[in-house]
């Protein structure tokens, strides 16, 4: 069964309840224009009033221990308000990295901080094209020990502009390693990346032999980063319902007051048929959200799978939906003052930041089909 | 500090609302029901209080079962506990009905403070702090937006028209609040795991010795003699500006007598 919990439901409407009151449209282009884009009072609100950092850590490192089932409801919200502040980087990445390393001492040391709103942390791996692959992780961390000095390039670094701690794949002498750095760690430039999506910050990072100390069990970071992978593949998948059925609603609730040839033009056909096709996407699309609760509660062995496939299926539907809301917008929808623009962008960005729907299903296909 | 709460479950502002035809009583069905806005706010109040005296919040309601999810709400923000009164016998009931079974129940639970919201967003009576305090003999102080509390001495803020009174009572005190008390949090994600553990007590008529002749729509004081459905809204006035808009708008505004 995957019907969501009374609490899940409740949850999920106070998440879009604070979201509506503090993210509305003209506050989230205030937000933008804030330093770092995004607003510091409202994340320690989210952080310590409504205790969303931390739900899926363990309550020994200062977070509440559910799982990240009840993190979806979460994300699909702040899909929805296109809550620019760095959940996804901290919450999703970097806090799935930290707890799947299993290293007690790392977890200690920054989870209670950003489960807390203090640090912001993310996860650095892609370094040529936004490919989330092994083989395609140059930079070295050399040394022996944990300690160790790392150099190299990383791109499109999720929130990579506003981290203050950075966790970084790279290579050391038994193959990829997690390494943990500290974001004013001499050696270390960020340059902001202009990215498409103005409502989630990307940066470009360079180590030039940065102190760096090793997550985890040298030569086996791969396996957590798979891990992060499916989490934040699930967490694009979820996002992406809240922003088709946010799109929906401004297209429908258009549809409904402009008028053309003395009707409002919801009631000619070609825009019927287009908007009625929306409604089919995002319903389709929030029953993945309740798929992928229960992928987690089901004990999460076929996770990856549902996770990549609902990820390629969403990513794919949120710009189909995303360009037909400006086809019913009209005009309106290319203005700087209407929110849609700012959807389109999202869900392109999105398709692309840890590969393509293509690349995952290639990836994927073993796996159900057998190789 | 023994504090306790009354919230009543209404149905949604946003939404379409609707009398029953049958017997003109509220449909609760035509409409998704939450959380009374102002009782939020005591809500609040409440919390407030226990963060500064130490005590316990007990959330009150009277209510169909479906008022469980006002309750479980109200638990998720950070009371202790809930009494729900729930009995059939009870629609219907109006204000004055209302005061009389709720004493009953608050008389048998115990209290410190009392809090209430300074009215509903339904049938907007606004008289229920006064009600229960008359019914209780003890204070009341309403339309308070600040509260102070100093052993048993109890200080209020009471909003009028044009300023506001400092009123003063002694514990034990209803006090009703207003919005401009407080801003009532949001259930934190713990919370709201936390409140399916939390004690909710039911009641019927009889656990809280409330007599049944004495409440109901049949021995309701007030009655609804007729109810029409609104008038559908009608189409705005658009005032073409042709350099004299300002005159125009003036002579609109007068004409509804705002100006």
């Amino acid at each position: 069964m995957i019907t969501p919990t009374a609490e899940q439901v409740q949850l999920r409407a106070t998440v879009r309840a604070f979201l509506a009151a503090h993210c509305s449209h003209a506050q989230l282009l205030a937000q933008l224009g804030q330093p770092g884009r995004f607003d510091g009072a409202m994340w320690r609100r989210v952080a310590g009033e409504l205790g969303l950092l931390g739900m899926a850590v363990p309550e020994s490192y200062g977070g509440s221990g559910f799982s990240p089932a009840e993190l979806i409801g979460v994300l699909v919200e702040c899909g929805r308000a296109l809550y620019p502040a760095p959940l996804f980087a901290s919450t999703v990445l970097a806090s799935t990295a930290l707890l799947a390393s299993g290293d007690e001492t790392a977890c200690a040391a920054v989870l209670p901080a950003l489960v807390g709103g203090e640090l912001v942390a993310t996860v650095a791996v892609a370094e040529r094209q936004l490919l989330w692959a092994a083989d395609q992780v140059a930079a070295k961390a050399v040394g022996e020990g944990p300690e160790r000095r790392l150099s190299g390039s990383k791109i499109a670094v999720v929130h990579g502009d506003v981290a203050d701690v950075l966790l970084v794949a790279a290579r050391t002498e038994n193959g990829v390693s997690l390494l943990q750095v500290r974001a004013d760690a001499p050696g270390l430039s960020v340059r902001p990346r202009p990215g498409i999506d103005m409502t989630r910050s990307l940066a470009d990072i360079h180590f030039e032999e940065v102190p760096a100390r090793i997550v985890g069990t040298e030569g086996e970071g791969w396996p957590v980063l798979e891990r992060v992978r499916d989490l934040a593949l699930a967490a694009l998948a979820a996002e992406a319902v809240g922003g088709m059925s946010r799109l929906t609603e401004l297209a429908i609730d258009h549809a409904r007051t402009r008028e053309q040839f003395g009707v409002p033009i919801g009631s000619f056909q070609a825009v019927k048929h287009r908007i009625a096709d929306m409604v089919v996407a995002v319903e389709v699309a929030e029953r993945s959200a309740e798929v992928l609760m229960w992928a987690f509660e089901d004990g999460g062995q076929d996770f990856p799978v549902v996770a990549a496939t609902l990820f390629a299926h969403n990513a794919d539907a949120y710009v189909t939906v995303a360009e037909s809301a400006l086809q019913v917008l009209g005009g309106m929808g290319f203005t700087t003052e209407h929110p849609a623009h700012l959807y389109v962008k999202r869900a392109r960005s999105s398709r692309a930041l840890f590969g393509l729907p293509s690349v995952h299903r290639e990836r994927i296909a073993p796996e159900i089909f057998g190789s | 500090m023994n504090i306790v709460v009354c919230v009543k479950q209404v149905p949604d502002t946003a939404a379409q609302r609707k009398l029953k035809p049958s017997d003109a009583t509220l449909d609760r069905e035509a409409a998704d029901g939450l959380i009374n806005e102002l009782d939020e706010y005591a809500i609040e109040e409440a919390l407030l209080i226990k963060e500064a005296h130490g005590g316990e919040v007990t959330v009150l309601t009277m209510g169909p079962e479906k008022a469980s999810e006002s309750i479980r709400k109200a638990l998720s923000m950070g009371a202790d506990r809930a009494v729900h009164l729930v009995d059939d016998a009870l629609a219907g009931s109006d204000a004055l009905q209302t005061s009389y079974a709720l004493a009953q129940v608050l008389g048998r639970i115990g209290f410190d403070v009392v809090l209430v919201g300074a009215e509903s967003t339904d049938a907007r009576v606004g008289a229920m702090a006064g009600m229960l305090a008359e019914r209780l003999g003890v204070a009341q102080l309403s339309l308070a937006f600040k509260v102070g509390i100093d052993g048993t001495a109890v200080r209020i803020h009471r909003q009028s028209d044009d300023g506001y009174q400092v009123v003063e009572g002694s514990l034990p005190a209803v006090i009703g609040v207003v919005e401009k008390i407080n801003e009532p949090r949001y259930p934190s994600f713990k919370g709201i795991m936390a409140a399916k553990k939390k004690p909710v007590h039911t009641m019927n008529l009889a656990d809280a010795g409330i007599d049944p002749s004495l409440v109901g729509l049949d021995n309701a004081a007030t009655e609804v003699i007729d109810c029409s459905e609104r008038p559908l809204r009608q189409a705005g006035t658009i005032l073409k500006d042709e350099g004299d808009g300002g005159i125009k708008t003036a002579e609109f505004l007068i004409a509804q007598k705002f100006i």
